[in-house]
């Protein structure tokens, strides 16, 4: 038999040869408006005939002041209409297939639907009934609370999450609602007034947006104009500027929690919204700090010490203002060597250059993240979520992937030193 | 439909090829068939700390992670009780550096102690993090022992208990290493903008000269029949009670899986479904309430739990939801609630088919399971359900002497 011997001989020590990443292709995005005004943005693309369809509203927890109302809103306003009861809300809902979500944040709130395309007709008429006639029974009202006290109160006993509520509180106090302020005694306060009046005022055209991703069909123009293009309520929403915030006096906290058998931490900062000039770069230097898995920390805390299963810093961009975390999760007796390792990385930031070697990998990582982040309709559409009501364009993306290919070690130097000071760091520690 | 191509190398190693030009990227998916059922009853939670130390380098490449970062890649890895599955991303272009890691750590582990210490210690802190420092994290230590008397489904895949990874050593990791890496037990799929012909030549330049390896598969006992209810009731410093009980049920590949995930449907997918508009909308018992199967490939569990409200006592609340298994059990469903889980599931697989590493991920797991086309006759399965078939799975499977229930009571404070 002939000896068979058509391989090719490699060498596996040599990596394959490979390109950089030098251009980020966005699919493109149609603005448009309705006859009432309401901007639509469309991403029409994918190969599936479904559409995710965002309705965003400016309806968020600032607007509305008090704890609850916003989330609450947003939530029973699905539980029955003037022409539909829940249960007959939920069952044609699930009957075609499709999925209602909800989401509120401080300065929106979101109705989502996911819809195949040939249902559209149908699931939008049900959207728009939701959206226009509810009618808040008390009983769904009650019914929302109970839920969500018992979510309330199971999460409290997370130490991570413990630890995350002092930590916003003590950035952004007590008062405010960017500093986690719902406490117990909120869900004896809501009432149903509060629902019907923030509703009628704030889920009406005005400063409302729609996203659409996915392939909708070609009658989608007609059917959202149909079902959302005409006017309805009497828009009056409160204001969702935010004051400045008052200097804080950074400190640690400790919470001590019996029977944990880990601490959790945070340890952060107060910063800076999305159009802050030093955005893109901070984002950067973040990402070296504990972005991904090859970052600082995680080789640190993870890889060489193994004090954790896993730990990250992460930024929060609020509409006004926002922060930057390291989160982690530690074996109790290690967490003063956790936090004093986490103190020596925001050091060697401010105090070492990067290696080129080091510099280059981040680049790489980042800016295929941001092709990955950007691939097909709903991805796109859940990052381009996040410009819809501020001063920025879908340029944004763009500029913030030639920030990645421009940046420099003695940048990241000077941005560590601005930022990365630990006098203006809280430490929060719960658990064990 | 996802279409798919494959070749076996000589090795035996299986590879797919799935083109989806609607993306700049490729992924590339390696399953190893092994899983925490093929671990030692002593030796538990080995294939999860295995999957970690995969990350630790291998022969060639002292890192695995740095170059695939600097080819903007990225990538994970997860174990459950059948499988080890990693998988990575990377632009289109830079495929065939994906290629070159996974087959590095195919052909040999760089084994080092100070790998192992880490990652014993890392995953000593998930084993706490997941399981014993979270509000009801500890059910499945709890439960699978209970449902499972012989066949190793009775651990979960972190492990019984730490002291199991905590003696884990090298010779160990060398063992499992030999006995189960290898190309006759892996199915390569490679998905996203690429082009099959030169897919096909690459896994047989990085993949070809692996030699293949004797599969050594210890026996696994499978599981005798349940006879009796069994139950347990455990005290936790958490704030609401919970309940939750499991039922035998067959395999992955077992004729009645179709309508037994349906019926798990009919409990509890979507707003409009029974346990949530009996058990928390008319009748107020419980804050939560969820019923799903396992999809093991050997005999699972369907589990029933609900997180009880104030007020309600665990007698009224294990009454309420036997009365809602009952009722399915006596009462055939109607056609149009047997359509409606239906559609829903018939939408559910068409959203499955956007993401190309979604589809690269489940071509593997057909593959293992008989073969990747199979994938495409998942619709027609579902809709061949009918109402006696789903009957007949609620009859088998809710029966008394078929069930394990947990009694999660929250202490008095």
């Amino acid at each position: 038999m002939p000896e068979k011997n058509n391989r090719m001989s490699i060498d596996r020590q040599i990596p394959p040869v490979f390109k950089t990443v030098d251009s980020l292709n966005l699919l493109p995005v149609e603005v448009y408006e309705l006859d009432n005004g309401i901007k639509v943005h469309l991403i029409e693309a994918g190969s599936q005939e479904v559409a995710k369809i965002d309705i965003i509203f400016p309806a968020g927890s600032v607007q509305a002041g008090k704890p609850l109302v916003a989330s609450a809103t947003n939530t029973v306003m699905a539980e029955g209409t003037t022409t539909l009861t829940s249960v007959e809300i939920s069952e044609k809902i699930d009957f075609y297939g499709a999925y209602i979500g909800q989401q509120t944040d401080y300065h929106h709130s979101i109705l989502t639907l996911i819809s195949l395309a040939h249902y559209l007709p149908e699931t939008l008429a049900i959207l728009e009934d939701i959206i226009k006639n509810p009618v808040f029974p008390q009983h769904e009202i009650d019914n929302f609370l109970r839920k969500r006290k018992q979510n309330f109160l199971v999460e409290g006993e997370k130490v991570k999450t413990i630890a995350m509520r002092a930590f916003t509180q003590q950035l952004f106090s007590k008062e405010h609602p960017y500093g986690n302020y719902l406490n117990e005694e909120h869900f004896e306060q809501l009432t149903r007034e509060d629902l019907v009046n923030f509703h009628k005022h704030v889920y009406t055209p005005e400063h409302t947006h729609i996203l659409i991703a996915g392939q909708p069909g070609a009658d989608i123009k007609k059917l959202l104009n149909k079902h959302l293009g005409q006017k309805w309520g009497e828009a009056n929403i409160p204001s969702d500027s935010v004051s400045n915030f008052d200097t804080i006096k950074p400190e640690t906290i400790v919470i001590p929690k019996s029977g944990a058998v880990q601490s959790a931490i945070k340890i952060g900062r107060r910063l800076f919204n999305k159009e802050h000039p030093d955005y893109f770069d901070f984002q950067f230097l973040n990402t070296v700090l504990g972005g991904y898995f090859g970052s600082r920390l995680m080789t640190n805390i993870r890889e060489e010490k193994g004090l954790t299963y896993g730990i990250s810093s992460f930024i929060m961009p609020y509409k006004n203002s926002g922060f930057m975390v390291i989160a982690t999760e530690v074996k109790a007796e290690n967490r003063e060597l956790a936090v004093l390792e986490i103190f020596n990385e925001l050091q060697r930031l401010r105090d070492e250059r990067i290696s080129d070697d080091e510099l280059n990998l981040v680049k790489s990582y980042m800016t295929g993240d941001m092709i990955r982040n950007f691939d097909g309709p709903f991805a796109t559409a859940d990052n381009y979520c996040g410009l819809i009501d501020l001063n920025l364009s879908p340029d944004h993306f763009q500029k913030r992937f030639n920030a990645i290919l421009n940046m420099t070690p003695e940048r990241l130097m000077k941005l560590a030193n601005k930022y990365l000071q630990p006098t203006d760091f809280t430490t929060v520690i719960a658990g064990q | 439909m996802i279409k798919s191509e494959k070749r076996t190398l000589d090795n035996g190693l299986r590879v797919l090829v799935h083109v989806d030009k609607s993306t700049p990227l490729a992924a590339i998916n390696v399953l190893y068939q092994v899983g925490a059922k093929n671990e030692h009853p002593d030796k538990t939670g080995f294939a999860h700390l295995f999957e970690h130390l995969m990350f630790g380098g291998s022969k060639n490449i002292p890192s695995y992670d740095t170059p695939l970062q600097q080819v903007g890649g990225d990538n994970n890895a997860w174990t459950n009780n059948d499988v080890t599955n990693y998988y990575l991303t990377v632009p289109a272009a830079n495929l065939e550096t994906g290629f070159w890691l996974e087959s590095d750590r195919m052909l040999e582990l760089d084994f080092s102690e100070e790998s192992l210490e880490v990652q014993r210690k890392v995953v000593i802190e998930e084993f706490k993090q997941r399981y014993l420092n979270q509000p009801y994290g500890d059910i499945p230590l709890l439960l699978r022992p209970m449902a499972y008397k012989t066949h190793p489904y009775q651990w979960p895949t972190i492990g019984k208990e730490i002291k199991h990874i905590e003696q884990a050593n090298l010779q160990d990791v060398k063992n499992f290493f030999y006995h189960h890496y290898a190309p006759n037990n892996a199915i390569l799929v490679i998905s996203g903008n690429v082009d099959p012909e030169n897919a096909f030549q690459l896994a047989e330049k990085w993949f070809g000269d692996i030699p293949r390896r004797e599969i050594t598969n210890p026996v696994i006992p499978m599981e005798p029949e349940q006879t009796q209810a069994r139950e347990l009731s455990v005290e936790r410093d958490v704030p609401a009670d919970l309940i939750q009980m499991v039922f035998h049920i067959g395999g992955r590949t077992d004729a009645d899986f179709y309508a037994t995930d349906l019926l798990s449907d009919v409990l509890s997918n979507g707003p409009s479904s029974r346990l949530n508009q009996s058990l928390i909308k008319d009748q107020k018992l419980f804050g939560e309430v969820n019923a799903y199967i396992s999809g093991d490939h050997h005999p699972g569990l369907l589990t029933v739990m609900g997180r009880l409200l104030p007020g309600t006592t665990m007698e009224h609340a294990q009454n309420a939801i036997w009365e809602q298994l009952d009722g399915i059990r006596q009462t055939a469903v109607s056609d149009y609630e047997l359509q409606k889980v239906k559609n829903k599931v018939e939408s559910t697989l068409v959203f499955s088919e956007i993401n190309f590493l979604n589809k690269a991920m489940n071509l593997a797991q057909f593959e293992m399971l008989g073969q990747a086309d199979e994938i495409n006759q998942e619709v027609d399965k579902y809709r061949a359900v009918t109402n006696a078939s789903l009957l007949e799975a609620a009859q088998r499977t809710f029966r008394k002497a078929n069930s394990s229930t947990l009694f999660y009571h929250a202490r008095k404070k």
